[in-house]
């Protein structure tokens, strides 16, 4: 296999992962925001550790 | 008595109405058409990378919408959130851009609709004509489409968030259908993979390129912010439905373009080669050689999400430039609306000048025109979401808040600006025609906009006194507490007279969200009289000024102050301790050490301030030393001047492990500031740095003391033992902290 295939499927599935990734922790974020009905900034940094 | 009832919109708008909303606004724009010349550009591998990097691209800058949308459900927009970021011209160019690209977008779907249109109608005899002259149908084709568009939206008839999630899911499931048959027909002819070799077809550069030129079909997102106020619970859903259109439509493009690389039979030819024949059109024909009646499919799903689009983009477009004029930055007969049917009519019209012109270039050009202009107003949203979390983080309820921040937002920005750089590839004219734009609008800005600028208006003075004298050094005295007003006056009053400053008796009005603004003149009478009061009490030959400005947040109202102005110190008034946990001193108090960008003085008044106010005898400077400390020095001289008071530099040697000649280095340009005056230096031991301090605090009438010095990236107060002296000591205590200039920028920016 040449190397720019194998160059390229790595930054397909690594970018493809990442944003999955991303999506699925900030998924969470909102959950936890609207669970425990936090407001501003420092209560959220607070309580999720961001 | 006036009614205050405001009319709401019926919440109707689910989770997956929001998501269908923006994932239909997207994959109606680039896809049919960018896909195809992309693969010609970039190779059959490269289409893949360009999905796959622009989804992730266009996730970070979903984020930073995400993020204003949970918390400014109500603005909805790009050119809304970069207003209440930066107002001014970076706000009206940002709606100026957004007016101009969602224009553009609007008339690369009619070219869309048409490409695809005349492509399914040219195979029939009886329009066998069209291949006669096809650039010239295919142009008046789009202008058509536009008008009945325009003519519908004029008539006020819309689709409603159902009928629009419905369309595009419909899209969706048909190209994820080509998708999947994609790999199914991978499967069954694995010679078919052999299309994906060469990988690249002209190297790494042109994926940059590509990236820039589909990124059009990564921005429909913006719609589900416009829709806040129908939103059913907009809070949770409006950033979920923004992140998760995104990685539909990422798996929707990579699945498609794969299906798109497999359906061509190249014979001899190199399928970079084959689609850059076909251009707009290739991607149709791949499908239509991928299975049977696979053309008519992606055919009319290209027609039904060019047309929908198309709708969305009119109706976007009109709202935006309606907006510009309304904010008084476009003349008002834009922002007019028909009587008979309640629409802009005047702002459909403005916007479809800019779609005819722009469908009279070629499809690449229109299309990198878009792209370009979206790239710089996403910038500009990444930027904002910085600013706006800064500065009103505290204030604003957020229902979404993104990980890894400010990292995200700048790594988007610093992409965004290298794509649109590099469009410059792809087509000259879009360049052109977006810095033309700019330049049109920054001259408009400058000779029509900038007198009516509402926004600038919004540093709100409701009233301001100047005194007839000014001198260079300011001192600003904000007086919003009755309580301690007297108190920060007297000991301001010393400052300016032993530098020759002026001061600033400042006082903001807040008025709550859903209170108007100009309800604020209701409440400065209150606030005259208190500022009344306290200027009787000072010595009239000082320069002074007051000002009662309006604002929604005391915090914001003061830190505006303070730049506006250019102002050297401000002295603040604490009462020793905070009800709120999230806070270290207060709300408003927190807000505006972390963000004035100036010479920083908090006074927190002892039980026996009364007693010693103009009897101050002995004045205490607890130090170890830094540029806070030297200013805490400064303060301390000027006030023992006037008292006539003897100073005591203290030192608390912790555990007694430092040698006195080596603190006594440290301390020397403490000391240094009170220039051979009869001051007193003592060191003293003890483990508990507090408590010593608390101990010889008690033998003098006043403790001034210095922030401690901090990381670059840390983002404190004073730092704990100031804090907890000031919050525990019976002597009143000032806390003085230095502006660090370029390093006290950085906190303010980066500390959090």
């Amino acid at each position: 296999m040449d190397l720019t295939l194998i160059i390229g499927l790595i930054i397909i599935l690594s970018a493809y992962g990442m944003t999955c990734l991303l999506i699925i922790k900030s998924k969470k974020i909102i959950e936890k925001i609207n669970q425990k009905r936090l407001n501003n900034t420092r209560e959220i940094k607070k309580e999720l550790g961001l | 008595m006036k009614n205050n009832i405001q009319p709401e919109l019926s919440r109707e708008l689910s989770l997956f109405h929001l998501t269908m909303m923006g994932a239909g606004m997207m994959i109606g724009a680039g896809v049919f058409v960018a896909t195809g010349i992309s693969i010609g550009v970039s190779g059959p591998g490269g289409i893949l990378i360009t999905f796959a990097l622009n989804g992730l691209i266009a996730l970070f800058s979903a984020m930073s919408l995400a993020e204003l949308a949970s918390a400014l459900p109500a603005a909805g927009g790009a050119y809304t959130y970069v207003q209440e970021a930066f107002g001014g011209v970076i706000g009206f160019i940002s709606g100026w851009m957004n007016w101009f690209a969602l224009s553009v977008a609007g008339s690369l779907y009619a070219i869309t609709f048409s490409t695809y249109t005349l492509h399914l109608l040219k195979g029939f005899d009886v329009f066998s004509f069209i291949n006669s002259n096809l650039i010239l149908y295919e142009k008046i084709l789009a202008v058509i489409i536009a008008l009945i568009f325009v003519f519908i939206n004029y008539r006020g008839v819309s689709e409603t968030g159902g009928s629009t999630s419905l369309i595009a899911l419909g899209q969706t499931v048909s190209l994820g259908v080509i998708g999947l048959i994609g790999i199914l027909v991978a499967l069954k002819q694995p010679e078919r993979l052999t299309n994906f070799s060469p990988f690249l077809n002209q190297g790494w550069g042109k994926i940059l390129v590509t990236m820039g030129f589909t990124y059009v079909g990564f921005e429909g997102y913006e719609v589900i912010a416009h829709a806040g106020e129908e939103a059913i619970n907009p809070k949770e859903n409006i950033p979920k439905a923004i992140l998760y259109s995104v990685i539909i439509v990422v798996t929707t493009y990579i699945l498609v373009a794969f299906a798109a690389v497999i359906g061509v039979k190249p014979e001899g030819m190199a399928v970079a080669e084959w689609f850059r024949a076909r251009g707009a059109t290739g991607f149709a024909d791949s499908i239509k050689a991928l299975f049977p009646f696979g053309g008519v499919l992606v055919t009319l799903a290209a027609i039904f999400s060019s047309t929908s689009a198309l709708n969305a983009t009119i109706y976007s477009a009109a709202r935006v430039s309606f907006a510009i004029s309304r904010d008084g930055f476009l003349p008002k007969v834009i922002s007019l609306v028909s009587k008979k049917r309640r629409v802009p009519h005047v702002a459909f019209l403005s916007s479809i000048i800019i779609l005819f012109v722009a469908a009279a270039l070629p499809v690449e050009d229109v299309a990198a025109s878009a792209d370009i202009m979206f790239l710089l107003i996403f910038l500009l949203i990444n930027v904002s979401v910085i600013k706006i979390r800064k500065e009103m983080g505290d204030e604003l309820k957020y229902g979404f808040l993104m990980p890894f921040f400010p990292a995200i937002p700048l790594i988007a920005l610093v992409t965004q600006l290298m794509l649109a750089f590099w469009l410059f590839d792809m087509s000259v004219i879009a360049w052109f025609s977006t810095i033309a734009w700019i330049s049109v609008g920054i001259i408009i800005y400058y000779t029509y906009s900038h007198s009516r600028d509402k926004f600038e208006s919004k540093k709100m003075i409701l009233e301001e006194q100047r005194d007839l004298k000014s001198r260079d050094y300011q001192v600003m005295v904000p007086i919003n507490n009755p309580e301690n007003a007297e108190v920060l006056t007297q000991y301001a009053e010393k400052i300016c007279r032993a530098r020759n400053g002026e001061m600033v008796l400042m006082s903001v009005v807040t008025v709550p969200d859903q209170i108007p603004l100009e309800e604020a003149r209701k409440f400065v009478s209150e606030k005259h009289d208190l500022i009344k009061r306290v200027r009787r009490m000072i010595n009239h030959d000082q320069p002074i000024h007051s000002i009662i400005r309006y604002s929604r947040s005391v915090a914001r109202g003061i830190i505006s102050s303070v730049k506006e102005r250019n102002t050297d110190l401000i002295v603040l008034g604490w009462k020793g301790y905070t009800k709120l946990q999230s806070f270290v001193m207060g709300s408003n108090l927190d807000r505006i050490i972390e963000g004035a960008a100036c010479d920083i003085m908090v006074i927190k008044p002892g039980k026996t301030e009364k007693q010693y106010e103009n009897n101050i005898r002995k004045i205490l400077v607890p130090s170890n030393g830094g540029l806070h400390s030297i200013m805490a020095a400064e303060i301390a001289k000027c006030l023992a001047g006037f008292y006539n008071a003897k100073v005591t530099v203290l030192n608390v040697n912790r555990f007694g492990k430092e040698v006195s000649s080596r603190i006594q280095r440290r301390l020397k340009p403490v000391l240094k500031q009170f220039n051979g005056d009869d001051i007193e230096l003592k060191l003293v031991e003890g483990d508990d740095v507090v408590k010593a301090i608390l101990n010889e605090a008690d033998k003098y009438d006043l403790v001034v003391l210095g922030a401690t010095e901090e990381g670059l990236f840390q983002q404190l107060l004073f730092g704990t033992i100031p804090e907890k002296v000031a919050a525990n000591c019976e002597k009143t205590v000032i806390l003085t902290k230095r502006d660090l200039g370029l390093r006290s920028w950085f906190k303010r920016w980066f500390g959090k």
